[in-house]
């Protein structure tokens, strides 16, 4: 019943997806379209309903649950193993496609490219509902049902994160097709205007918040089961969610760009549109079964239609960037478009410095808002990709910021390349050569991480210009450099008690992370101090404000992960060694006892455990029990569990490889990882700092304000229709409180109401 | 029309022109690109992971260390032999299963010129000791493994190449690596591999 | 004065750092540490995607000693690398080489980035006031005509959806695919040709040989659905399960195999050593008849002899 049920479900989604895309691409009422996408959203809402139902209930007529489920495994292992196969992991993956496609359905207008983003994203539920039934149904119905089933994979049922981390990487993933839909719908209208460009900023930053957040909890993840004391490995896997994390970092500044803007320019677009063809990529490569690595699914029937789906986006996007991309540059130099160009524009627009001509909240640059990082004061900052066409400024003295921005915005998309040429590399060469090779961390370590310290760089220099300006006054850099100096020559010189670094031998690298780290987190502080100090203590109540200190609260976290790091793979130290009863293990200040060896027996699994006293500068410091569990019942290999004592500076970790029960000796590898906690803590600043940066939901305004709105901003998408280049300026919207700021020093005086522009 | 100014009649000379002459070649590139991409992708789908190639015909590296019974030797001795090296440990439990077939062909194929080194690798003496006699070859008489060579720290496994234990290296009368069994050796391979090479 | 005093500092301060840095750089790290270097640059052979330096494997233990002696010996990291390349070949490097063809993966993220700052420095030069015509289009105002675009568009989708067609065709595995070296313990999969009883023996026994059980008699058991005659699954199967601690499960598995060849030893004495735990008296009337039917050199005979000699006892 329930297979025939789940089944029906995905089937009428399908169904739903293709009727949306069909009534969003024009041939039906928006009334209708809407109605469609909420079934087809229903329809995976139903059928993830209906497989967590049959999870719970143990069912095992049902093909998914005989296969993944089992009678030992806790009620919330048994919630989470839905995703913890291929098939399950595809519902999920439709579940939270159709929810941002609804969510974005229900949403304010953007005008044409709304329709022509939700009919791209139907048509993409379409073919992930149908793939589902067609290639990997969960929903098979058994022949003869087992009386009891394997559970799922030992490794994800061992720790608690496996709930979060993959539906957050999912929701990342796939929050990122939004901001593709618009960016094709951008195309293929061949212009596209601020509330669309705020559309997909809105979204990326929902999909970078998630991303992150899901990789940090990954790697954390990784640490605490599998037990080889590291947390990022380069895998196939990893590397599959850091590259469209990398694209959406580079997105968010490139759009924030354009907001100031006004328009999408062309790399913009390319670069919004990037990033889930991407992850279908990454996806692909590490679900589908091309690519071998520690977290893959096994081979599937669905690796060969996932790469049709794949080929198809990818032939579709590259083409519509070669073919248009053209247009959207031409569009963004409409006159009036962005003030640039037209009597009106240049007097309104980039009026900086010149107090006139702002005031009657006149054009797009006067409404802006300030970008998450930096200023809305109106500057025009040049694309960071060399579209210098709609970047100019009626300025000469030249724009150092934006230049800056551009910059880490090309290191970004080098490091996204570079990522993915490193994970493809080995298949490539198999397939043309026949040849075996391996790229692993050694490779990616030494590309990435002069790009990542150059990006430090310019994440604390790109804030403290001024706009306008090619370079930062001197002064303002000067405490930044004090604090980032002060800090290598106090760690090289004093060394790193703290850290237990044994003398040198580290070499440079990791003292230049600590320096530049430190040189962010003060250009990072300056900055915060002048945001908040010139808006007064409610600043953070207003939403450009907060957008600004989100982005300054993201930057920080992203230093002091850097610092965290650095200081984890250089300066851990670990011991092993073949212990007997009583025999002790010194590492780094910790003296461990093996005290013996416990076994347990549970309804399925059986596991042993060394029982470790430490000792901290000879006071007893607890007991830890690393452990290795067997799974006799359903042969899964046997998984290692890791003790961890978690400090503020320094983790102790400890595993155990070999237990012999016979003369209860067993081999522990100790290892004091330092700055641990530091890293943890940074990926929350970094998740934090996103969601304050994120605009509140629209939901919150009072019914009767949206229906005024939403009569204004249909008289105004007709205007927009006829000529796109007045869609912010000409309406005269009162919503605009400008505050001139003619110092040019500061942070810009220029706000508006809500963060949005009515 | 546009209500924010005059409209010019002028088309752009600059912008327009070169994305334009390029456009077609810079389709044909990324189409190009993306089929390429997904055919390899597609190959590489189609063939799924394939078990590492392992590296064969290569001259067998110079084993040389002392004997599980304190005796020195090297590989070289046997030169002009064929030689089956066959590497294992107690710890390893394929080895137990395997062993049984090991001795069986050193009982039969020794007459016919094929000589066999057993290399015992990570172990302890004492654990190895009773491994083989476990396995009943000390209890069989008439059958001689006659050389185990000990690698406590499993050098000679390295030098080797090991991938892991079981694995058993066959060498040529030349001296040179022609071929190797990851896991157990099964009768066929032998049947296969090593027959052809002795004298009849 | 304060203004100079402050850069006179600030210039003490980056000295001295650059001092630190130059001391930190120039510091010899401890054997320790570069045994460790030079192991993160390796793979361990029998693991997958850990690097020497992190595996808990013996394999893995053995390479850093093996780099250690190499390294007390002068020997320098390069060389080191190049006596496991000369063993393993090139798929042990972590890192491929910088020359031949993989060049390529060292230079690409450079021309990557060149392109990127190219693109950059050329916004910032262009970045200078326009004519109010040069600014100006009629690009996006004047739509292309609509059929053309609407042409284009269509050949778009075509391309797409013929492309999308072709790549999923091209990835239908082909022939009897290498399995997976992770096997699942799910069942047969739908949509994949049936793989054959010998390749999953071998798989099996490379499963086994890794020490990977629980796998190995997933593997078996698959080979013994697939073809349920072949007693050499059956006894693999049931050894599998004998070593995995199961002896219960394996003998139902080998008794259908001793009842079709009675005489095998090899089945007999699997059959035996599976019942000896979870049956004695059936144990030690399979091991009896294994003495009675083993060819006289057989190794295990004396083993087995044993077993009984303490059994009865």
């Amino acid at each position: 019943m329930k297979c025939l049920l789940g089944t029906l479900a995905l089937w009428a989604g399908a169904a739903g997806s293709a009727v949306a895309a069909l009534a969003w691409a024009g041939l039906a009422g928006r009334r209708t379209a809407v109605a469609a996408t909420a079934a087809a959203a229903g329809g995976a809402a139903a059928a993830f309903a209906v497989l967590e139902w049959a999870l719970l209930t143990r069912d095992f007529q049902v093909g998914f649950v005989a296969r993944n489920g089992g009678r030992g495994v806790p009620p919330y292992y048994t919630f989470t193993s839905l995703w913890s196969a291929v098939e399950g992991s595809l519902v999920l993956w439709a579940l939270v496609l159709t929810g941002c496609a609804l969510v974005t359905g229900l949403g304010r207008d953007e005008g044409p490219h709304r329709r022509i983003a939700m009919a791209v994203l139907m048509t993409l539920c379409a073919c992930f509902l149908a793939l589902v039934p067609l290639a990997a149904n969960p929903f098979r119905e058994v022949a003869v049902p087992p009386a009891d089933g394997p559970g799922p994979n030992p490794l994800l049922r061992g720790h608690p994160l496996m709930g979060i981390h993959p539906p957050l990487l999912y929701l990342g993933y796939l929050a990122l097709a939004v901001p593709f839909a618009l960016g094709v719908a951008s195309l293929v209208a061949g212009h596209a205007g601020r509330p669309v460009v705020r559309a997909m900023r809105r979204w990326t930053l929902a999909a970078w918040a998630a991303l992150t957040a899901g990789i940090v909890l990954g790697a954390w993840w990784s640490y605490g089961v599998l037990g080889w004391g590291g947390y990022w490995e380069w895998d196939p896997v990893e590397n599959a969610s850091i590259v469209p994390w990398f694209t959406a970092t580079a997105s968010l500044h490139s759009l924030a760009v354009r907001d100031r803007h006004g328009s999408l320019g062309p790399w913009a677009a390319a670069l919004a549109t990037a990033g889930f063809p991407l992850a279908l990529l990454g996806t692909f490569l590490t679900r589908g079964g091309a690519v071998a690595s520690v977290h893959s699914f096994t081979r599937s029937a669905v690796g060969p239609p996932l790469l049709g789906i794949l080929t198809a986006t990818l032939i579709a996007t590259c083409g519509l960037l070669v073919w248009r991309a053209g247009r959207l540059r031409r569009a963004g130099e409409v006159p009036g478009g962005n003030g640039r160009g037209t009597p009106v524009g240049n007097a309104s627009g980039d009026g900086h410095g010149t107090p006139v001509g702002n005031t009657p909240g006149g054009n797009g640059r006067g409404t802006l808002v300030g970008d998450a990082r930096g200023d809305g004061r109106g500057t025009l900052v040049g694309d960071a990709r060399g579209d210098g066409r709609g970047t100019l400024v009626g300025d000469a003295r030249g724009d150092g910021r934006g230049t800056l921005v551009g910059a880490g915005v090309a290191l970004l998309v080098t490091l996204a390349f570079t990522v993915l040429l490193g994970t493809l590399y080995p298949l490539v060469v198999k397939v043309l050569d026949g040849a075996d090779v391996s790229v692993g961390p050694p490779y990616f370590n030494r590309v990435t991480v002069p790009l990542a310290l150059a990006l430090l760089v310019l994440m604390a220099v790109a804030p403290l210009i001024p706009p306008n300006r090619a370079r930062p006054p001197l002064r303002r850099l000067a405490w930044p450099v004090a604090a980032g100096a002060a800090t290598v020559a106090a760690l090289g010189f004093g060394g790193l008690g703290g850290l237990g670094g044994s003398g040198g031998g580290h070499g440079p690298l990791p003292l230049v992370a600590f320096g530049l780290g430190a040189f962010v987190l003060a250009a990072t502080a300056l900055r915060v101090r002048e945001v908040a100090g010139r808006h007064g203590p409610a600043a953070p109540v207003r939403a450009s404000v907060r957008r600004r200190l989100g982005g300054s609260a993201v930057h920080a976290g992203v230093a002091l992960a850097a610092v965290a790091v650095a200081g984890s793979s250089a300066y851990t130290h670990d011991t092993r060694g073949r212990l007997e009863p009583g025999d002790v293990l010194r590492t780094g200040g910790y003296v461990l006892r093996l005290d013996g060896v416990e076994r347990r027996r549970d309804a399925d699994a059986m596991s042993v455990a060394a029982r470790v006293s430490v000792f901290e500068d000879g006071r007893p410091a607890g007991t830890l029990r690393p452990s290795i569990t067997f799974y006799p019942a359903s042969g899964a290999p046997p998984v290692g569990a890791p003790a961890v004592r978690t400090g503020p500076l320094a983790d102790l970790y400890v595993t155990v490889s070999e237990v012999d029960p016979a003369d209860g000796t067993a081999v522990l590898r100790a290892a004091v990882n330092p700055l641990m906690a530091l890293l943890w803590a940074s990926g929350a600043v970094m998740v934090l700092g996103a969601l304050a940066a994120l605009p509140r939901p629209a939901a919150r305004r009072s019914r009767w304000t949206r229906w005024a709105q939403r009569t204004r901003r249909t008289r105004r998408t007709r205007w927009a229709r006829q000529a796109p280049s007045v869609r912010t300026g000409g309406t005269g919207t009162p919503a605009v409180t400008v505050r001139e700021d003619p110092g040019g020093s500061g942070v810009d005086g220029r706000e508006t109401v809500g963060g949005q522009v009515r | 029309m546009d209500p924010a100014g005059p409209v010019d009649t002028v088309d752009p000379p600059a912008p327009a022109g070169p994305s334009r002459r390029w456009r077609y070649p810079a389709l044909l590139l990324v189409a190009a690109a993306v089929m390429a991409l997904s055919a390899i992708l597609a190959r590489g789908l189609a063939r799924g992971p394939v078990e590492p190639a392992v590296p064969a015909d290569r001259p067998a590296p110079k084993l040389s260390g002392t004997t599980l019974d304190g005796a020195r030797f090297t590989l070289g001795e046997l030169r002009g032999h064929v030689v089956l090296v066959n590497v294992w440990a107690s710890w390893c439990e394929s080895c137990r299963e395997e062993f049984p077939l090991v001795v069986e062909t050193a009982r039969r194929l020794g007459p016919r010129g094929l000589r066999i080194v057993g290399v015992d690798t990570r172990d302890t003496r004492e654990a190895a000791r009773l491994f083989l006699r476990e396995s009943g070859v000390t209890g069989v008489t008439g059958v001689n493994v006659p050389v185990q060579l000990f690698d406590p720290d499993g050098r000679l496994a390295l030098e080797l190449g090991v991938l892991g234990v079981p694995e058993t290296f066959l060498v040529g009368r030349d001296g040179r690596i022609a071929d190797r069994v990851l896991g157990p050796v099964t009768q066929r391979w032998i049947d296969r591999a090593v027959l052809p090479r002795l004298t009849p | 004065m304060r203004r100079r005093l402050a850069v006179a500092g600030l210039i003490v301060l980056v000295a001295l750092a650059c001092a630190a840095v130059w001391r930190a750089g120039r510091s010899e790290p401890a054997l320790g540490e570069r045994v460790m270097e030079v192991a993160a640059t390796l793979r361990c052979p029998d693991c997958q995607g850990l690097s020497a330096a992190e595996s808990p494997s013996k394999l893995a233990g053995a390479m850093r000693a093996e780099i250690g002696r190499r390294l007390a010996r002068g020997r320098d990291p390069e060389s080191i690398r190049e006596y496991f390349v000369r063993r393993y070949g090139e798929r042990i490097l972590l890192s491929p080489p910088m020359s031949g063809a993989s060049a390529a993966l060292w230079a690409l993220p450079v021309v990557v980035l060149a392109a990127g700052c190219a693109a950059v420095v050329r916004t910032a030069r262009r970045e200078r006031p326009v004519t109010p015509a040069a600014g100006r289009s009629s690009g996006a105002g004047v739509p292309s005509p609509r059929s053309r675009a609407g042409l284009a568009g269509a050949v778009l989708l075509t391309a797409a959806c013929a492309g999308g067609v072709a790549a999923a065709t091209l990835a239908r595995p082909d022939g009897v695919p290498a399995p997976a070296p992770v096997v699942s313990a799910a069942a047969p999969r739908a949509g994949e040709p049936p793989e054959s009883p010998d390749s999953l023996l071998a798989l099996g026994r490379r499963l086994d040989a890794r020490g990977e059980t629980g796998q190995a008699v997933q593997v078996y058991r698959e080979a013994v659905r697939l073809s349920p005659r072949d007693r050499t699954a059956r006894r693999l199967l049931g050894l599998a399960l004998i070593r995995a601690g199961r002896p219960a499960e394996a003998v139902p598995v080998l008794r259908p195999a001793a009842r079709r060849s009675p005489r095998d030893p090899d089945v007999l004495l699997a059959l035996g050593a599976a019942e000896i735990t979870a049956d004695p008296p059936a144990g030690r009337r399979t091991l009896r008849r294994f003495l009675r039917f083993a060819r006289p050199g057989h190794p295990a005979i004396a083993a087995v002899r044993r077993v009984l000699r303490e059994e009865t006892a």
